[in-house]
This record gives structure tokens, C-alpha cells and sequence, in this order.
């Protein structure tokens, strides 16, 4: 018996080894599973009208799906000169995975090189789950305005682009500029501009262009992901655009929504309604006879 | 008349035990309906109390179990409708021990039927506006108008069919039962002696209301399809959902007709009553339903496939493929296990046609879950980012504890009502003179 017990109690240790053994190999796995991941950052700037300008990092992953964007991430912004750094802020990546920083006009003096390149920097310092990145820009601050006017039948956009250098600036020669108007889903394409040499230029507005019931319309002028300009965009109202007028559909409209039932239908009802009703009414008087007659 | 009297308590005297004090074991099945009745309330208070989130309904498939149900029972209380009505204005000469159960079948299910509805309604405080602002136009009104108009009308039919044998258990003096039943058999029977004048009244009334009963269940299943129909989903929006609908409703209704006169077979050995020749053209009839069926069903499939629209592919698909074993059941095995049963002589046995029954009331509420998940399940119009779990349904506990709850709802209000009126007719009517009458 108390060799049994004996026999019973080393098989219960050796049992406890073995899981013991086996936990520990799989927990070792599990931290070279949990290894962190490796992230991509794409950064980007954007100026806008009110001369104010966001810093966007856009963050991935690869995983057996694919990629996807990293939510939740803090990403630091800086600025650049020299040998100083600038510490702008911080920012949270959201579901799409972009962290944003915005910087309102005035707030910063922009220090820039002899070339007038303002040097960006977005980095993640790196966590548990994701290792660190780390990403540059350099961008040229640039202003872009532009002007309506109607020659004759002719109704031109005019624009002109200025670059601000550390001491001086000089005009946005010899470059693209598109046009767009906004519609339901995305920004509309409506003509490319060029710069001349004097950083101005003109492009003839589209006569076919919907606009809202006035006939107002917002006009976009976008330098896009440039290489020296970063995205830069200015935007202003005018009522060149064809008014909207919401044309009635032809042909009929689903019964459902007509105020009130069509004629037939009302007709129809109430002749089915009575021929049943008659009916019962019918076999009530019957048993109501029967009710009165009874000995 | 005092003939007739006699022959009836004759009569009544075989089913006295039927409606006197229950056995036991019919306590003990009242109690185990009443339990599950009342897992299904607890199921409701969980639904009231903490919103329809307890269901597997969601924005994307807004119906579920519960409008199967509904459709359900609506169809096997207008076969119950149709069936009745049919045997007694044709005075088929084997009607009798059927058609009792078939009236209490329209009744019980149409009134369970709708209460489904209720339970897809998320704000019950709002019902009132659809009487208040109710629209003509719209199909949920026509059903609306439809079924309370068939309620009154079956209610009459019922009534005029059991008031001969109301008058017959109130003169029935050697009955044991309590006072108050005694006071509204005498109440409900209206002074009914069985006088030329009041027969000739009661009869005139039961033929109409018998035509009536079928003009009705007609339509009315006809305005629960077309709420379907004329809504633009692939798998619905079809011309011929009317018929088919009145189809499937008088092929399950048959199929639970037979499983009714089966178990009550047993339960108050009505062999005598209820013989093979009953269960046999009960069963021809759920036969020939079985073909219609099956000829509207290919005809709605293959029209649908050979369209090569789209979206009826999409369906067509996920018919094939998520729900492939439901629609084997529902669609073959359905159509043709009464063809072969009830087709083939040397299989056509009382308990060989009642499991068939058993397996076409299956098929049928598959049919109908059939009809009304998948097309939901795949929209023209897709809701963008939809989660995967709002695009796919499957029922909680908490609509199939509904689902038991109606089904043991059902049961008792049958047990009751068959305690109450015998469950075969037991007045005699002078069956020759009114054939010579109604021709």
C-alpha cells in the first residue's frame, strides 16, 4: 500500500515536471512571439488657406492580413535647425492610422536654410508592441492666392504663388497647379495651371461646373504631394457655376409615398371591406334570430 | 328533433370524459405547456427590459425567427380556415371528425400568429399610429385591416359551427362539470333548441360565413405575400408570391391537421372516428400541395436563376451554399416524401402519413425562414462598414425560447379548447335534406 502511495506520489512530481518543462519551452515562444512589430510611417504637410499647416504620420503594419493601419500610436513632431531641435508636440494616430499636428499661422517662426527649407520630423519612440520609427520632411513654405475676374464672356482664375525664403522671397516659377471643386464623394478636377516665370498664372473656368442653387461654388487650387512644396491649397467661393435645380423625376412615383391612397385603391377597399362586413353582419342578425326565437 | 337529441347525447356520452374533470397526465401537460409559456415571458421581459439587442436581429436582417413564426402560424390558421370551409360547403360525407380540429386550428393560430409581430416591434408605445396615421397605401395597413377582419370572420365561423353542440353539452344533463361552465354553455348556445326556423337561420349563416372563410383566407394570405412582393429585394419582389404563398399555407396546414388528428387519435381513442380512410385524403390533399408547391417553388428559382440578375445570383448562392441542407429539406425532401408516401399505396399507412406531416411542417417553416434571412442577409443596397455579424443572423435563445413558448401556446390553448367543445362534432344534422337544400 505505501509503496503504491509512494509509486502515486513520484508519478504526480514527474507529471508537474513535465508541465512545468513544457509551459516554460512555450512560454519562451510566446515571448518570441510577442517580439515587437515593425511599423511604416509616411509623413506629409499640408498648408491651407488661413496659412496654418498640419503635420500628418501615417502609420502602417504588415500582419498575415496584410497591411493595416496602427491606431493609437503617439507620435512626436519637431522642427529642425541646425543642430537645435524644436519640439512641436504630440499627436495620437487614429482609426486610419494618421496622427495629426496642427500649427495655426503665427504661432511658430518656421526656421529655414539658405534654400528656405523648413526640416519636419515625426518620430515614435517605440512600445511593447511596435518598434520605433521615424520619419523627415523638408518643405519650402510657399503661399499660394488666387483671383476671379470676367473678361468679356471669359471667366479666368488667376494665380499666383510666393516663396518665402530665410531673408527674401521669389516667385513659384515653372509648376503645376491643379484645380478642383468639391462634389459628394471626392475633390473634382476641373483644369491644371502653370506657373510662368513671374510665379503667376490663369486658367479659363469651365462653363459646365454644377454649383448650389445660387450657383455658388468653392474653387480649390492644390500643389499635390510636391517634393519641394509639400501639399498646399487655397480655396474661395464664387457664383460662376451653373445653378442646381432638382428636376422632377418623369413617369410615376411609388404609391407608397403619395399623400394620400390612389382612388382605385380607396374604391377597391372599401367595396372588398363591405362585401365581407355584409356578410358577417349577415350571419350576426342570423344568430340573433336564433337568440329570439328560442321557446 | 328529440331523435336527434338522443343521438347526440349518445354521442356525448363517449366524449363526456373528454370534457369533464382532466386525468392526471393531462394536468401534468398543461403544467409542462404552461412552463414553457413561461420561459418564453421571462424571454420577453429580457427583449422589453433590455431592448432588441437580444435578438439576432440587427440593421442589416431586421427579421428573423419571429417573422417566420408569424407567416408560420398565419398560414397553417388559413389552411384551418380553408380546409374547414371546403368540407362543409361541399358536405363532404367524411368531414365530420376533421373538421372541428381544423376550426380550432384557425382559431388558436390566429391568434398567437400576430402576437410575432408584436415581438419585431421595437416601440410598442408607437403601435396605436398605425391605426392613428395608418396609410391606405401602405401594405403593412392592408394587413392590418386583413387579418382583424379575418379574425372576426373565423371567430363567427366557429362559433355557428359548435353552437349545435354547445345546446346539446348545456341539455346534457348527466355531465359532471362545474356550475359556471354549465351557466355559459346556456349563455353561448342562445336559447338553441334546434327548431326548423332556428336550423334554417344557423345554416344559412354557416354557409355564408363558409364561403366567406375561404374568400378571406385567400386574401389574406395573398396581403401577407405581397407585403414581400412588392418590396424591391432579390427573392422577393415576384409576381406569383400570392399563390405560392396560399400554397405553402394550405400544404403546412394540412400537414399540422394530420399531426392534430394523430395525436388525438391516441390521446381519446378515436379509431372509430378517425380511420385510414381520414388520414388518407387528408394525406392525397397534402399531396397535391405537395406538387403545386413544388411547381411554384422551381418555377420562382429557375426564373430567377436563368435572369442572371446580380443580386438573384447573390441569393441564388447563398441558397446553395450557407443554406444548403435547409433548402434540401425545405425544397425536396418536402415536396417529395408526401409524393412517395402518400403516392405509393403500400406506404400509405396512418403513422407513415403523419410522419411525413411531420417533416412537410418542418420543411414549410424552413421554407418561410428561407424567404425571409437570406434576401435580407444579401441587399441591393449594402450598408457600408457593416460588421459581419450584423450581415449574418442566427437566432438567440431568447427568440427560440419565444418560438417554444408560441409552439407550447399552441398545444394549450388546443388541450383547452378540446376540453371545452368535443373534438368531433357530436349533433346530428338531417345531412340528406340539406345536401337537397344546398343543390
Amino acid at each position: 500500500m505505501s509503496l503504491n502511495f509512494t509509486a502515486m506520489k513520484k508519478s504526480i512530481t514527474y507529471t508537474i515536471l513535465i508541465f512545468l518543462i513544457i509551459s516554460f519551452s512555450h512560454a519562451g515562444q510566446l515571448a518570441q512571439d510577442s517580439e515587437p512589430t515593425d511599423i511604416y510611417m509616411e509623413f506629409s504637410t499640408w498648408k491651407y488657406n488661413d496659412m496654418s499647416r498640419s503635420l500628418l504620420a501615417k502609420i502602417t503594419s504588415d500582419n498575415d492580413e496584410g497591411e493595416h493601419f496602427v491606431e493609437g500610436l503617439s507620435v512626436q513632431f519637431r522642427l529642425t535647425s541646425g543642430e537645435e531641435l524644436l519640439i512641436l508636440g504630440n499627436a495620437v494616430s487614429n482609426t486610419d492610422g494618421i496622427a495629426e499636428f496642427n500649427i495655426a499661422d503665427g504661432t511658430i517662426e518656421y526656421p529655414k536654410d539658405e534654400e528656405g527649407y523648413i526640416y519636419f520630423t515625426a518620430s515614435f519612440d517605440g512600445s511593447d508592441a511596435y518598434r520605433e520609427a521615424e520619419e523627415e520632411l523638408m518643405v519650402k513654405d510657399v503661399e499660394l492666392s488666387i483671383t476671379f475676374e470676367e473678361e468679356g464672356n471669359d471667366k479666368l482664375v488667376y494665380f499666383e504663388g510666393i516663396i518665402f525664403g530665410p531673408e527674401e522671397e521669389w516667385p513659384l516659377a515653372d509648376d503645376d497647379l491643379f484645380f478642383y471643386v468639391p462634389r459628394m464623394f471626392s475633390d473634382m478636377k476641373i483644369a491644371d495651371g502653370w506657373f510662368e516665370e513671374d510665379g503667376t498664372g490663369y486658367i479659363d473656368f469651365p462653363t459646365t461646373v454644377i454649383g448650389d442653387s445660387a450657383g455658388n461654388v468653392l474653387v480649390i487650387a492644390r500643389l499635390e504631394d510636391h517634393y519641394d512644396y509639400g501639399n498646399v491649397e487655397v480655396s474661395d467661393m464664387i457664383s460662376w457655376a451653373t445653378p442646381k435645380r432638382l428636376i422632377k423625376a418623369e413617369g410615376p412615383v411609388r404609391e407608397l409615398w403619395t399623400p394620400i391612397a390612389p382612388m382605385w385603391m380607396i374604391i377597391t377597399l372599401i367595396i372588398m371591406l363591405a362585401g365581407v362586413w355584409g356578410h358577417y353582419i349577415y350571419a350576426i342578425v342570423q344568430l340573433i334570430g336564433i337568440r329570439r326565437s328560442k321557446n | 328533433m328529440e331523435s336527434a337529441n338522443t343521438a347526440s347525447f349518445e354521442k356525448l356520452r363517449e366524449f363526456r370524459s373528454q370534457v369533464e374533470r382532466p386525468k392526471t397526465i393531462s394536468i401534468v401537460w398543461i403544467i409542462f405547456l404552461t412552463l414553457l409559456i413561461l420561459w418564453g415571458i421571462y424571454a420577453l421581459i429580457i427583449q422589453i427590459t433590455q431592448g432588441h439587442i437580444v435578438t439576432g436581429m440587427r440593421d442589416n436582417v431586421v427579421w428573423g425567427i419571429f417573422i417566420v413564426n408569424f407567416i408560420f402560424f398565419m398560414g397553417i390558421s388559413y389552411a384551418g380556415a380553408l380546409i374547414s370551409g371546403t368540407l362543409h360547403l361541399f358536405r363532404t360525407s367524411w368531414r365530420k371528425p376533421v373538421i372541428r380540429m381544423a376550426e380550432l386550428i384557425t382559431i388558436i393560430a390566429l391568434f398567437i400568429g400576430p402576437l410575432y409581430i408584436l415581438l419585431c416591434i421595437g416601440r410598442l408605445d408607437r403601435l396605436p399610429y398605425l391605426v392613428l396615421f395608418g396609410r391606405i397605401q401602405s401594405p403593412i395597413t392592408w394587413d392590418v385591416i386583413a387579418i382583424s377582419t379575418d379574425i372576426f370572420g373565423c371567430i363567427i365561423f366557429l362559433y355557428l359551427s359548435v353552437l349545435r353542440d354547445i345546446a346539446a353539452l348545456r341539455d346534457f344533463s348527466e355531465l359532471k362539470i362545474p356550475r359556471w361552465r354549465k351557466k355559459l354553455y346556456r349563455i353561448l348556445a342562445l336559447g338553441y333548441t334546434g327548431t326548423p326556423d332556428q336550423q334554417k337561420k344557423l345554416n344559412n349563416a354557416t354557409d355564408v360565413m363558409a364561403v366567406m372563410v375561404i374568400a378571406i383566407a385567400i386574401i389574406v394570405y395573398s396581403v401577407l405575400a405581397w407585403i414581400f412582393s412588392v418590396t424591391l429585394q432579390p427573392g422577393w419582389h415576384s409576381t406569383i408570391f400570392g399563390p405560392y404563398f396560399v400554397i405553402a399555407a394550405v400544404f403546412s396546414g394540412t400537414g399540422v391537421l394530420i399531426i392534430v388528428m394523430w395525436v388525438f387519435r391516441k390521446i381519446y381513442h378515436l379509431e372509430k372516428y378517425l380511420t385510414k380512410k381520414h388520414f388518407v385524403n387528408i394525406g392525397v390533399l397534402m399531396l397535391i400541395l405537395a406538387a403545386f408547391f413544388g411547381y411554384f417553388t422551381f418555377s420562382e428559382y429557375l426564373t430567377k436563376w436563368y435572369g442572371s440578375q446580380k443580386d438573384d445570383e447573390n441569393l441564388i448562392h447563398l441558397l446553395m451554399d450557407k443554406y444548403f441542407l435547409m433548402f434540401i429539406l425545405s425544397n425536396y425532401l418536402g415536396v417529395l416524401m408526401p409524393l412517395i408516401v402518400v403516392g405509393i399505396p403500400r406506404f400509405r399507412t396512418i403513422n407513415m402519413i403523419t410522419i411525413t406531416a411531420v417533416v412537410v411542417v418542418i420543411a414549410l417553416w424552413l421554407n418561410r425562414y428561407l424567404i425571409v434571412v437570406p434576401t435580407l442577409e444579401s441587399p441591393y443596397l449594402p450598408i457600408q462598414d457593416a460588421r459581419l455579424d450584423w450581415i449574418s443572423y442566427s437566432g438567440t435563445w431568447v427568440e427560440w425560447a419565444l418560438t417554444i413558448g408560441g409552439v407550447a401556446a399552441f398545444c394549450l390553448f388546443f388541450t383547452i379548447g378540446a376540453r371545452f367543445i368535443p373534438i368531433i362534432p357530436v349533433s346530428e344534422e338531417k345531412e340528406k335534406k340539406r345536401k337537397e337544400q344546398i343543390l
